[in-house]
C-alpha cells in the first residue's frame, strides 16, 4: 500500500493542481495512519481550494490523531457544526474534552443529540453523561452513591404545620405499607400517586422528602426541567431509566418537582415531541411493562392547571392535595426552627407569626435573612454582636412582602372560573370564597 | 430564525408553557453565548408581551430588527406591540413592512384587520381579514377580525356564520369566545354574551379581556346601564368629534328647553319630563357604571369580578348619594338651615369626582387628573364639615364656592381627560 501511495505522490508532483487526486492520497494515508503526511497533502489541497470542507474535516481528524487537539478544534471551528457528519462532530467533541473545554463539549453534544438522538459514544458519554454509561439498558448502574438517589432522615415531625397534608399522605402511602393486611382486606391496593400543588416556597419538596424519611425509603428527586434538558431529544429513554432505578431500589419515593413542565395541557401541546414524553410518563406511571409495587410517586407543581388531565386519572395522581402557606401555628414553628441557632434577644415569635399571614416558608426564611444582614452591618459598625430583636423582624416584614400573593391572584381566577370538577375547592376554601 | 442552541429550544418550550421568567433566564444565557442572535431578541420581546410589558418588548424587537432587518416576523412583532400600545398608525406601518417582506402569513393580515377595526375602518378591516382567510381559511385571528368587522357593519347573519366557522375550527379558542361575547354585547344580547365570556374564562381564567367582557355583560343586567352601554357603543362607532358634538348639542337643547319652560309657563308640564330625563342622563353617565358595580356586589359571580377600586368606589358613591339626598331633602322639607341643604347637595354631587376612581388600577395617581379630582373631593369634604359644624362666616362660603367652581370646571374638562 505504501508503495502505491508513493507512486501517487510522484504523480501529484507532476500535476500538483489535481485536487481530487490529492484528497484521495490523503485518505489513503489516513487509512495507513500516516497522519503527518496526510496533513501535508491536505494543507496543499486547502492552499489550492480554500475552504474545502472535506479537506478541513480530514485535516482536523489528522490533528486529533496526532494529539494536536487545539489545532483540531481551530479547524473544526471554521466549519458549521450542524453541517458536520456525525463522526466528525464526535471528533470535535472529543478534542474539546481533551482540551478540558467541557462546557463547550457538553453544549455541542446536546446539539448533536437533538439531531441524532440515538447517537452514543462511550468515550464522550463517560465524561459528559453524569453517572451513567451506555450499558444502562441492560443493568442498573445506579447505586446509593449516585447523584440523585438519597436516603432522607427528615421525618414528619420535622415538618411544621401541614396536618392535613400529612394525614392524606399517611392514609395513602404510609399506612398501606405499615398495615398491608388491613388494606388487602378492604381490597385497596397500595401505591398510586399524589400530586401536591400550591404557591411556591410552601414546603412541597420538604414534605415529599419527609414522606420518604417516615417510611425509611429511598428518595429520588427529579427536577423534570433539568432531566428534559440534560437529554433534549432523549428524554423518553431517560424517564424510563429513572423509573427502573426506583424499581431496583424499593421501597422508593419518586418525586417529580414542577411536573407541569412535563405534562403541559391543552394549547401547549403543539410540541409533539413533548407528547411522546407525556405518553412515556403515563406508561411508566401505569407500570405497563413493569411492576410499580413499592414505588410511591409524588409530584409537585405550582401550576396544577397546566398539568395534563390524563395525569389525574385513577391509578395515576389520583390524590391531589393543596399545600397552603403555613397557618399561624405553623409559622410559629417555622420561625422558632429558623431562629434556633441565631443570636437572638427575646423575640415575640407569636407576634411575628400573627403579622405574617400569607407568608410562605421561603418568605419567612427571607425575613430572617433580612434581619440578619441588618444586624451584621450593625455589629460590624459597633464592633459588638447585636442580637436580633422583634423589632428587626417587624421591620423586615415591611420590606419583604409575601411572594404567595401573585400565585393566589392567578389561582383565584382558576378556582372561580375553571373549577368544574371541584379541583380547586381547597383554594376557594383558603381564600374564604363561598360559591 | 432556526434555534441553534439548547437555551433557545428551552426558552421556546418555557414560553409555550407560560413559564415566562424561566424562559427569560434561558434567553439571557443564550444572549451571553451569542449576543447577535436576532431570534433570541424576538423571543425575549414575546416574553415581555406575555407579561403585558409592550414598551420593553418594543426595545427588544428593535434589537432583533437591527440585527436582521429583512425578517418579516420581527416587523409583525413590532406591529403587535404598537397595536397593544394603541399606536395604530405605527402598527399599520410595521404590518405593511411585514406583509411586503412576506405576504403569505395569514396572521399578519389578521392583526392588520384588528388594527383597522380599532381605527373604525370597518370595510378595510373586513378586506384585510378576508385576505388573511384566503391564505389560511382556518386562521383564528382573521376569522375573529372578520366577525368583528361584519358585526360593526351590521351584517349580522354573515357575522354569526363567521363566528360559527371560527368556533368549529377552534372550539377551545378563548379569543373566539371573547369576540363572540363582544358581538352579542354590542347587539344588546347580554345574556348570550355572558355565556361566551364565561366559556372564555373557563378556558383561560386569567384572560383579562374575557373578565372585562363578563363584567360589562353582568352590569348590563341592570337596564339603565344596558342603555348606557348601547349608547356608548353607538357613540364609539361615530368617532370622537361626533361624541363631543353630541354632548354639546344635547346641552344646547337642554338650555333651550329650560329657557322655553321659564318663558312659557303654559307648556312647562310638557317640558319638565325632558329636563328630568336630561338630568338623569347626565348624572347617570357619570355614576351609572359605579351604581351598576354596586348592584354587582350582590351578584354571585359579580362580587368576585370587581377589583378593589371598583368595589370601594361603588360603595362610596352609593353612600354619598343616599346620605346627600337624605340630608338635603330632610333639611329642605323641614326648612332647616340652608347650609345643611347645601351640604346635602355637595355630598350628592361629590359622586362625580369620586366616580373617576373606579379606574384606580389603571390611573396614574400622580397625574393632573388624579390630583385635581382628589383636591376637589377634599374641598367638598371640608365644605360639608364646615356646614355640619354650622360654621358661619367667610371660610365656609369660600370653601363651598370653591367646590362648586371646581365642580363646574371638572364636569366640563374631565370628559377631555378620558
Amino acid at each position: 500500500m505504501k508503495e502505491m501511495i508513493q507512486n501517487l505522490v510522484d504523480a501529484l508532483n507532476l500535476s500538483p493542481d489535481n485536487v481530487p487526486l490529492r484528497l484521495q492520497v490523503a485518505h489513503l494515508m489516513m487509512n495507513e495512519k500516516m497522519y503527518a503526511e496526510a496533513v501535508e497533502q491536505l494543507s496543499e489541497v486547502l492552499k489550492r481550494s480554500y475552504g474545502h470542507t472535506t479537506a478541513q474535516q480530514q485535516l482536523a481528524e489528522c490533528f486529533y490523531y496526532l494529539g494536536k487537539y487545539s489545532a483540531a478544534i481551530i479547524t473544526y471551528e471554521q466549519l458549521e457544526f450542524e453541517q458536520l457528519p456525525v463522526q466528525s462532530a464526535a471528533f470535535f467533541i472529543r478534542s474539546l474534552i481533551k482540551e478540558h473545554s467541557i462546557e463547550q463539549a457538553m453544549e455541542l453534544y446536546r446539539q448533536l443529540l437533538v439531531h441524532h438522538p440515538q447517537f452514543a459514544d462511550e468515550e464522550i458519554d463517560k465524561v459528559l453523561r453524569l453517572g451513567t454509561s451506555t450499558e444502562m439498558d441492560d443493568e442498573f448502574p445506579f447505586d446509593d452513591s449516585d447523584y440523585f438517589l438519597e436516603k432522607p432522615t427528615t421525618k414528619f415531625s420535622d415538618v411544621g404545620g401541614m396536618k392535613n397534608v400529612k394525614n392524606e399522605i399517611s392514609l395513602k402511602i404510609i399506612q398501606p405499607l405499615k398495615n398491608p393486611d388491613l388494606y388487602k382486606a378492604f381490597g385497596k391496593k397500595a401505591g398510586g400517586g399524589i400530586l401536591l400543588y400550591g404557591p411556591p416556597g410552601c414546603g412541597k419538596t420538604f414534605i415529599a422528602k419527609a414522606t420518604a424519611g417516615e417510611i425509611d425509603a429511598k428518595f429520588i428527586s427529579i427536577g423534570l426541567h433539568d432531566i428534559l434538558d440534560m437529554w433534549i431529544g432523549n428524554s423518553e429513554k431517560n424517564l424510563h431509566q429513572v423509573f427502573e432505578v426506583a424499581r431496583a431500589n424499593k421501597p422508593c419515593v419518586l418525586f417529580f418537582d414542577e411536573v407541569d413542565a412535563l405534562g403541559s395541557s391543552r394549547a401547549d401541546l403543539k410540541q409533539s415531541a413533548m407528547r411522546h414524553v407525556i405518553n412515556q410518563f403515563l406508561a411508566e406511571l401505569d407500570g405497563v411493562d413493569a411492576d410499580n409495587e413499592g414505588i410511591l410517586i409524588l409530584a409537585a407543581t405550582n401550576a396544577p392547571w397546566s398539568v395534563d388531565g390524563a395525569f389525574r386519572r385513577p391509578g395515576r395522581f389520583d390524590r391531589i392535595i393543596f399545600v397552603a402557606p403555613p397557618d399561624e401555628e405553623a409559622r410559629v414553628d417555622i420561625l422558632q426552627q429558623l431562629l434556633k441557632e441565631k443570636p437572638v434577644a427575646e423575640i415575640d415569635v407569636k407576634k411575628i407569626a400573627a403579622q405574617s399571614d400569607g407568608y410562605s416558608g421561603a418568605d419567612l426564611t427571607a425575613l430572617i435573612d433580612i434581619a440578619v444582614e441588618d444586624k451584621l452591618a450593625h455589629s460590624i459598625e459597633t464592633g459588638e454582636l447585636q442580637p436580633i430583636t422583634t423589632k428587626d423582624l417587624l421591620r423586615a416584614l415591611k420590606v419583604h412582602k409575601p411572594t404567595t400573593q401573585e400565585w393566589f391572584s392567578s389561582a383565584r381566577n382558576y378556582a372561580l372560573y375553571a373549577n368544574e370538577s371541584g379541583l380547586y375547592d381547597e383554594i376557594l376554601k383558603y381564600l374564604k370564597i363561598k360559591r | 430564525m432556526q434555534p441553534n442552541n439548547v437555551n433557545i429550544s428551552r426558552a421556546e418550550l418555557l414560553l409555550e408553557q407560560g413559564r415566562i421568567s424561566d424562559a427569560v433566564k434561558e434567553l439571557k444565557s443564550a444572549l451571553q453565548q451569542d449576543p447577535d442572535n436576532a431570534y433570541v431578541y424576538a423571543l425575549y420581546a414575546r416574553c415581555h408581551y406575555a407579561k403585558g410589558e409592550y414598551s420593553e418588548g418594543l426595545n427588544k424587537i428593535q434589537q432583533a430588527i437591527s440585527l436582521e432587518p429583512d425578517e418579516a416576523y420581527y416587523f409583525y412583532l413590532r406591529g403587535f406591540a404598537y397595536y397593544h400600545l394603541n399606536q395604530l398608525a405605527m402598527a399599520t406601518t410595521e404590518l405593511n413592512k411585514a406583509i411586503s417582506l412576506y405576504p403569505y402569513h395569514a396572521e399578519y393580515f389578521g392583526l392588520y384587520a384588528f388594527v383597522l377595526l380599532d381605527d373604525r375602518k370597518y370595510e378595510l378591516a373586513l378586506a384585510k381579514a378576508n385576505e388573511g382567510l384566503e391564505l389560511d381559511p382556518e386562521n383564528v385571528t382573521s376569522l375573529n377580525a372578520r366577525a368583528r368587522a361584519l358585526n360593526k357593519l351590521k351584517r349580522t347573519d354573515e357575522a354569526v356564520e363567521t363566528m360559527q366557522d371560527a368556533l368549529s375550527n377552534a372550539p377551545e379558542s378563548d379569543f373566539t369566545h371573547v369576540t363572540i361575547g363582544f358581538n352579542h354585547l354590542e347587539r344588546g344580547k347580554h345574556k348570550e354574551a355572558q355565556q361566551h365570556f364565561r366559556e372564555a374564562l373557563r378556558l383561560s381564567p386569567n384572560l383579562h379581556s374575557a373578565k372585562e367582557g363578563l363584567k360589562e355583560a353582568l352590569k348590563a343586567n341592570f337596564p339603565p346601564y344596558r342603555f348606557l352601554l348601547q349608547l356608548g357603543f353607538w357613540l364609539a362607532e361615530k368617532g370622537q368629534g361626533f361624541r363631543i358634538g353630541f354632548s354639546i348639542g344635547l346641552y344646547i337643547l337642554f338650555r333651550f328647553v329650560t329657557s322655553m319652560a321659564s318663558s312659557m309657563p303654559g307648556i312647562r308640564w310638557i317640558l319638565v319630563p325632558f329636563i328630568v330625563l336630561y338630568l338623569l342622563y347626565v348624572s347617570f353617565s357619570w355614576i351609572g357604571s359605579s351604581v351598576a358595580n354596586f348592584i354587582l356586589l350582590f351578584h354571585k359571580d359579580g362580587k368576585y369580578i370587581l377589583n378593589n377600586w371598583e368595589r370601594y368606589t361603588a360603595i362610596a358613591i352609593v353612600c354619598l348619594l343616599l346620605s346627600g339626598i337624605t340630608l338635603g331633602s330632610v333639611a329642605y322639607i323641614n326648612n332647616l338651615d340652608i347650609n345643611l341643604t347645601l351640604a346635602g347637595v355637595i355630598l350628592a354631587t361629590m359622586c362625580m369626582p369620586v366616580s373617576r376612581f373606579e379606574d384606580g388600577d389603571t390611573m396614574t395617581l400622580r397625574s393632573v387628573k388624579a390630583i385635581f379630582t382628589s383636591a376637589l373631593i377634599l374641598t367638598g369634604i371640608t365644605a360639608v364639615a364646615l356646614s355640619l359644624l354650622s360654621t358661619t362666616g367667610a371660610a365656609a362660603g369660600i370653601v363651598t364656592g370653591a367646590y362648586f367652581v371646581g365642580l363646574i370646571i371638572y364636569t366640563w374638562t374631565s370628559g377631555g381627560w378620558n
